[in-house]
């Protein structure tokens, strides 16, 4: 009997193990040929409506589990698969199963919203080529194989962005998208080559591995990070180059949810798959401090002036790309994927439940919530400020060992006064309703806030394979710079909204209304380079009927 | 006009133009008329139906048609295609004669149409009938711009939708941040002022356009409206249809206009002055002005034929409008046929009917005389219709009545805690009696405490800087609401209506409770306009219905109309409470309406997506609950072929499949990507006022309105005038709002659901980012990707009373005379023996079938 069972756990040992090989050798590869199996059943079943969405969403709903599986199985066995051409890494198992997570969502939102809509097939085609090429991306192991699928992204991306294509302003949008995208192709082909020029190899982890053990890199490996973070930049549509993502608002809402959950993100992965080059590169990273610190301030006062709720949402887009490029040249990279992961299902629910806007309203008008007064503020800002001290001096003996070293955040300022801002306003807000279960309420949603994004960390750290050669003097300097765009967007904040009726704060709300004319140029600018003919949709020289 | 004469009139303008600081006492007239002309349109969490002509009709329909082509190219009909697929299916060649020969007859003597000519005049694609080519529209002087040479303007955008679009997100950002950015002024042209000091500020245009110089020209605006129009008319040479250019500008930013129109509207209720929409045009004359400036500096060599052009149009528009109508005329003899060919089914059905229930009266003379084993009243909605008759089929003494689903109760719903109102009771009035429940059920507390708790944690989502923390500390607890939703959906939440419970409302007037006498009035007045006065059966239940959807702005589109765009749960419960009151009962009878003691009021509600009948407080005996689950059971069933192009499997009528339709419905109120949660009140055309007894055999289709009315009872014809000015008025509303949407969505409503963007929390849609407000209903909800679910048909009103009483009542409402002869409604007269008549034009006609 006992034979029996030694017999049956090591065979079932061994099946396990033999399926653990077989999924780190194939399982890459098997996710891939699942979307790529959707998307030719679509095509081929033509005439059968109903059929097509079910296959995709089966399909996907298998890529879904299977993607969690290899997940967890790619923390012990990571490994480089199919010659080497793809990767079989927690990041990219992470960022698979987000974007089957997302991808799986919007397809059953898209199935029922554009149920009767005569074009849907057309959408389903797009929508599935757009998930395959995500995915390879993310699991791309090969320079020229990331390019391409890179590219394919936006190409296949432009038809969902121009799923109704007589709309000028969506055309005008997917025009200026389409030639930001190839202005960013061109500089993620440039940088490929330099970075296999210098190294001498296709695949990247080879070339990453080549800095794991150094602290001062070549210029040409400085460009080439500097044309990278370009790409981040272009790709999270940080200002001045954020105009396209606001319009093309003018696209269906599920493929709003999947760009701004799925696609724009793709930025950060960039960086951090990059990570080890981007720690040595300080021009680099100080370009993602300016251009991505100054973006997500400025996104985020502009975004108090929309009027529309999509439009509110694009902005806050911009906002949270620029913090999660900002963490990424902080060195604070699993906190970067920790944002962007919450950011994909923040956004996307966002955008999927935009509809409930009335409603929301409505509850708005029952409560007549107010905005906290001072003494609510000044409350909050003491609870913080005494936890703050007392974790300062709790902290170092809590976390000892391993755990802090795998935990970086510690180190810097700005990362903890982000959760003091966003702290303080839960509990002032909270402070200020009339209903008495609100503080206690108030301080249970901090701590839980709290603990989910330690634990999360915790978690995501383990995703990022820990850099040691980061250098620490700049760090210093962009801490400080970021925690200063921090205060300086918090004042602002409370400025605009507490002195509202002063000459001065009502000069910036205009200002920000026009958000700087930034677009205006970039428009104008895009239209002189490049003239595209937009649908004419003046209501004087078009028929209506149809 | 000569060159010479434009620029002279171009020049006094500006020197007009010099002496801004004039402050103007009045817009001008034709201003004011202009602006008279926008329909109101209501914000979405009060959203009802409005017929968007409402303003416009002291001129006949065709006539109305003809001026918005021409000056906005609206479109009022349909266009030939449509006629023409209908032509031989369902328009009859008998249908279409008889439309010609009543055009022949009544209308224009001087040309006579022929079933061939008409039928001709659909299929030749030459230039003649119908069709725009060869016909000036009126241009505006940007839109001339538009059309000029737009490559040497060096931008792409037009200048339509340009304006537009700044004009759009000003009026959005002033609605939203008014206390942001509105000058700190009591100034009653806040509006106009608020957007010059703004677009003073704004060099965005100028950038986007590279029109260099294009800036300047704000800074030299007028900084009074009145000032600014008076110098554009005089710049314009004076004319006498400058209100139609006026109009016509209002139509490029019609949305807001019309969201305008609401706001004066609201304001008429308490006598206050609002020149918002007068502002509007304002804001857009501006742009014209603007325009006029700079291509009179910048661009001289294209300015000299554009402006001559421009000026030109006055002395043609009249011309091109009375070409235009000529031009659509044999497309509304189509739309008639249409029409008839819906009436004479209808006709034919109502005369058999009278017939048979005089016949029966004869010969069984007591019938009347069996109290009903249970009432139900329903709103006139024609949704009530289909489940009145599944309803009537499981007894014969079932009864059932139509009346407004407000029924009759002008309140208002307030809350204990909350400084919060909603009107439940018809757009054309305002409310009257307060109502409030004031010691509420623990859950509903708990509700409340939720809303509270909800409500600070989206604030502070919203706000800026602790957005970033804290999608970082919960964005990815989002991932639990996006399985639910998408796997597990649950019952569809509402703000609002989740927090009424079935505790006790207290009734009052400018803070003062309602007195037993002054209940009793009530009580008593709705009993009598509900023709309930008699015959109480043991269970009457009066039934309001709602929707309900999911992650649906236009969700109150759906509720009851006659409610303010809410469903008819509150009015039911308070009048429930009246009737059911031993107080106000003894106080009744003491007026000579007996309720028996064995009579109890239940107070329900028809939810019009998934067609059952949900019952408030006191449970309803075993037969009756049976009764609404097979009347539900059958609608449900009866309804489902309207859903066939959409849903998955086949919905077929068997027993083993009515779990099946019923989880089906449920679903499509449940589900947050929903887009048609139902087809609304899709397909109205008739509105019936007649005793329940002549429509009880006819299958009206889901089409009709029907409002229980016995002019016997009616002695002075109070009733019926009450009928003819409130609920014949909100069904035109709610037919032209179905109407206008369809034959063009673009100007009447509110395009593809999938681009819809909430803007300013409640205040209306964009389609995509930007752009006009849109108004009206959406695509998805009156087409399914196939078919038009709406056939766009005016609406045709049955009224079973006496001539005289019908004509007097039309000759002393002029709203209601001009609605009948200005061709916006049919009005027809059921006779005693079942002869159907046609009032039109103070003529009774006889109606051939």
């Amino acid at each position: 009997m006992a034979e029996m069972l030694t017999l049956l756990t090591s065979s079932f040992h061994s099946t396990a193990n033999l399926l653990i090989n077989f999924a780190s050798q194939y399982g890459v590869i098997f996710l891939h040929g699942l979307l790529l199996t959707a998307l030719l059943l679509t095509v081929m079943l033509s005439s059968q409506t109903t059929a097509r969405w079910k296959i995709a969403q089966r399909l996907l709903s298998l890529h879904l589990v299977a993607s969690l599986t290899l997940l967890i199985i790619s923390f012990w066995h990571a490994s480089p698969q199919f010659n080497n051409h793809l990767s079989f890494t927690p990041l990219a198992m992470v960022m698979m199963t987000l974007i089957s997570f997302i991808g799986l969502i919007v397809l059953r939102f898209a199935q029922q919203n554009l149920m009767g809509d005569p074009d849907h097939a057309r959408f389903l085609k797009w929508y599935l080529l757009t998930l395959l090429t995500v995915s390879i991306t993310v699991t791309a192991n090969h320079l020229a194989l990331l390019f391409f699928a890179w590219m394919s992204i936006s190409l296949s991306l432009h038809n969902l962005l121009l799923f109704y294509p007589q709309r000028p302003r969506a055309a005008l949008a997917a025009h200026k998208k389409f030639l930001l995208a190839r202005l960013s192709e061109g500089l993620l082909l440039s940088a490929f080559i330099i970075l296999f020029w210098q190294h001498k190899s296709l695949n990247i982890d080879v070339i990453l591995a080549q800095y794991s053990n150094i602290y001062q890199v070549s210029l040409a490996d400085h460009l080439a990070m500097v044309m990278l973070a370009l790409v981040a930049l272009i790709k999270c549509a940080q200002l001045p180059l954020h105009g396209w993502l606001i319009q093309v608002v003018e696209a269906p809402t599920p493929v709003s949810a999947l760009l701004h959950a799925g696609i724009i993100n793709l930025g950060g992965f960039l960086l951090l798959l990059f990570s080890p080059l981007l720690s040595l590169s300080t021009p680099a990273q100080w370009l993602l401090l300016i251009v991505a610190g100054i973006s997500c301030v400025l996104a985020a006062l502009i975004m108090v002036t929309r009027i529309s709720i999509k439009v509110r949402l694009a902005w806050s887009t911009v906002t949270q790309m620029g913090l999660m490029l900002v963490e990424c040249a902080l060195g604070l990279y699993e906190i970067a994927l920790l944002h962007l992961i919450a950011h994909s299902c923040y956004k996307a629910h966002a955008f999927l439940s935009s509809g409930n806007a009335v409603n929301n309203y409505l509850g708005q008008q029952y409560t007549q919530a107010t905005k906290p007064k001072k003494h609510h503020w000044l409350a909050a800002f003491a609870c913080v400020g005494l936890a703050g001290l007392a974790l300062a001096f709790a902290l170092p003996v809590l976390l000892t060992g391993s755990v802090a070293n795998s935990f970086s955040a510690p180190a810097l300022i700005s990362p903890w006064l982000l959760i003091a801002i966003a702290v303080i306003s839960l509990l002032a807000y909270h402070f200020s309703s009339p209903h008495k279960q609100s503080i206690s309420r108030a301080f249970l949603v901090a701590v839980i806030g709290i603990m989910a994004y330690g634990l999360l960390g915790l978690v995501t750290a383990q995703i990022i394979p820990s850099i040691i050669n980061t250098q620490t003097s700049t760090q210093a300097s962009a801490d400080t710079w970021v925690s200063l765009l921090f205060i300086g967007l918090f004042v602002t904040f409370l400025w605009l909204q507490y002195a509202s009726n002063s000459k001065a704060s009502r000069q910036l709300m205009i200002a920000l209304n026009a958000a700087f004319y930034l677009d205006e140029w970039v428009t104008r600018i895009t239209l002189r380079l490049w003239p595209v003919a937009l649908p004419n949709s003046s209501a004087k020289t078009i028929q209506s009927n149809s | 006009m000569t060159n010479h004469t434009t620029t002279q009139a171009a020049k006094k303008a500006h020197n007009q133009g010099q002496i801004q600081n004039l402050e103007m006492a009045n817009f001008p007239t034709s201003i004011e008329t202009a602006s008279a002309r926008i329909a109101p349109v209501w914000p979405l969490d009060t959203a009802i139906a409005v017929n968007p002509w409402w303003t416009l009709r002291d001129q006949p329909f065709a006539k109305v048609s003809a001026k918005l082509n021409t000056l906005g190219n609206a479109q009022c009909l349909m266009p030939k295609a449509f006629y023409l697929q209908h032509w031989q299916s369902t328009i009859k060649p008998e249908h279409l004669q008889s439309a010609a020969d009543q055009f022949n007859d009544q209308v224009q003597p001087s040309v006579r149409y022929s079933v061939e000519d008409l039928v001709g005049a659909l299929t030749k694609t030459s230039t003649d009938i119908g069709s725009n080519t060869g016909l000036s529209n009126w241009y505006n002087f940007s839109d001339l711009l538009d059309t000029y040479d737009r490559s040497k303007q060096g931008h792409t955008v037009t200048w339509h939708d340009e304006i537009t679009q700044q004009i759009s997100q000003f009026c959005g950002l002033y609605f939203q941040h008014s206390d942001k950015i509105t000058l700190a002024s009591n100034s009653e042209d806040l509006l106009y002022k608020t957007w010059l000091d703004i677009a003073c500020k704004d060099r965005g245009i100028e950038v986007l356009t590279g029109e260099k110089g294009l800036h300047k020209q704000f800074l030299n605006l007028s900084q009074c409206p009145k000032q600014l129009c008076h110098n554009i008319e005089a710049l314009c040479g004076n004319p006498d249809n400058f209100a139609d250019y006026a109009h016509s500008l209002l139509l490029d930013i019609h949305g807001w206009a019309s969201y305008m129109a609401y706001q004066a509207w609201q304001d008429n209720f308490s006598d206050t002055a609002n020149s918002l929409v007068q502002q509007l045009l304002a804001i857009r004359m501006a742009w014209e002005w603007i325009l006029w400036q700079h291509n009179h500096a910048c661009h001289s060599a294209s300015f000299k034929p554009l402006s001559t052009q421009f000026l030109a149009q006055f002395k043609q528009l009249s011309p091109s409008i009375d070409q235009q109508q000529k031009q659509q005329q044999p497309l509304w003899v189509w739309q008639k046929a249409l029409e008839i060919s819906y009436q004479s089914d209808l006709n034919q059905a109502l005369k058999e009917q009278v017939k048979q229930q005089n016949d029966k009266v004869k010969t069984d003379a007591d019938n009347s005389q069996n109290a009903p084993l249970m009432q139900a009243a329903f709103c006139i909605d024609v949704r009530s219709e289909p489940m009145r008759r599944a309803l009537e089929d499981q007894h014969q003494n079932i009864e059932t009545l139509g009346f407004a689903g407000f029924f009759g109760l002008p309140i208002d719903l307030a809350f204990t805690n909350s400084a919060y109102r909603r009107p439940q009771l018809p757009g054309l009035l305002a409310p009257v009696i307060q109502v409030e429940q004031q010691t509420q059920h623990s859950n509903s507390k708990k509700i409340g405490a939720r809303l509270h708790l909800n409500q600070q944690q989206k604030n502070v989502f919203d706000s800026a800087p602790a957005s970033l923390g804290l999608v970082e500390m919960f964005g990815i607890f989002k991932i639990g609401e996006m399985i639910k939703h998408n796997f597990w959906p649950s019952k569809p939440q509402h703000a609002i209506n989740d927090l009424c419970d079935d505790s006790p409302f207290t009734l009052s007037q400018n803070g003062v409770e309602l007195s037993l006498s002054q209940q009793t009035d009530l009580a008593h007045s709705v009993l009598k306009n509900l023709g309930l006065t008699n015959r109480f059966a043991q269970s009457v239940l009066l039934l309001g219905h709602g929707s309900s959807s999911t992650n649906n702005p236009q969700a109150a589109g759906l509720d009851c109309g006659a409610c303010g765009g809410q469903t008819g749960e509150v009015n039911v419960k308070v009048l429930a409470q009246l009737l059911n009151d031993q107080y106000v009962r003894t106080a009744l009878s003491d007026k000579g309406i007996d309720i028996p003691q064995s009579t109890h009021f239940y107070p329900g509600l028809h939810n019009t997506t998934t067609d059952e009948i949900n019952i408030y407080g006191k449970a309803l005996n075993q037969k009756g609950q049976h009764w609404l689950m097979m009347a539900t059971q059958l609608v449900q069933a009866k309804r489902a072929t309207a859903f066939a192009s959409l849903s998955a499997k086949q919905l077929a009528s068997g027993s083993q499949n009515k779990q099946q339709t019923a989880a089906f419905y449920t679903k499509r109120s449940q589900d947050w990507a929903e887009v048609r949660p139902e087809w609304g009140l899709a397909n109205n055309a008739a509105f019936i006022v007649a005793p329940r007894k002549i429509t009880r055999k006819i299958d009206l289709q889901g089409r009709s309105f029907l409002h229980d009315y016995q002019w016997q009872d009616d002695h002075d014809f109070s009733t019926l005038d009450l009928i003819m000015t409130a609920p014949m008025i909100v069904t035109n509303w709610i037919n032209l709002q179905y109407y206008a949407s369809v034959t063009d969505n673009t100007l009447y409503g509110s395009g593809n659901k999938l681009l819809h963007n909430v803007v300013g929390d409640h205040l209306g849609v964009f389609e995509g980012n930007g752009g006009d407000l849109r108004i009206g209903l959406s695509m998805q909800s009156l087409h399914d990707g196939k078919d038009w679910r709406h056939t766009p048909l005016r609406l045709s009103v049955y009224i079973a009373a006496p001539k005289d009483a019908i004509a007097h009542i039309v000759k002393k409402h002029e709203a209601v005379a001009q609605l009948v002869n200005n061709d916006w409604l049919y009005l027809f007269q059921i006779e005693e023996d079942g002869q159907i008549n046609q009032f039109y034009n103070g003529q009774w006609l006889t109606v051939e079938s």
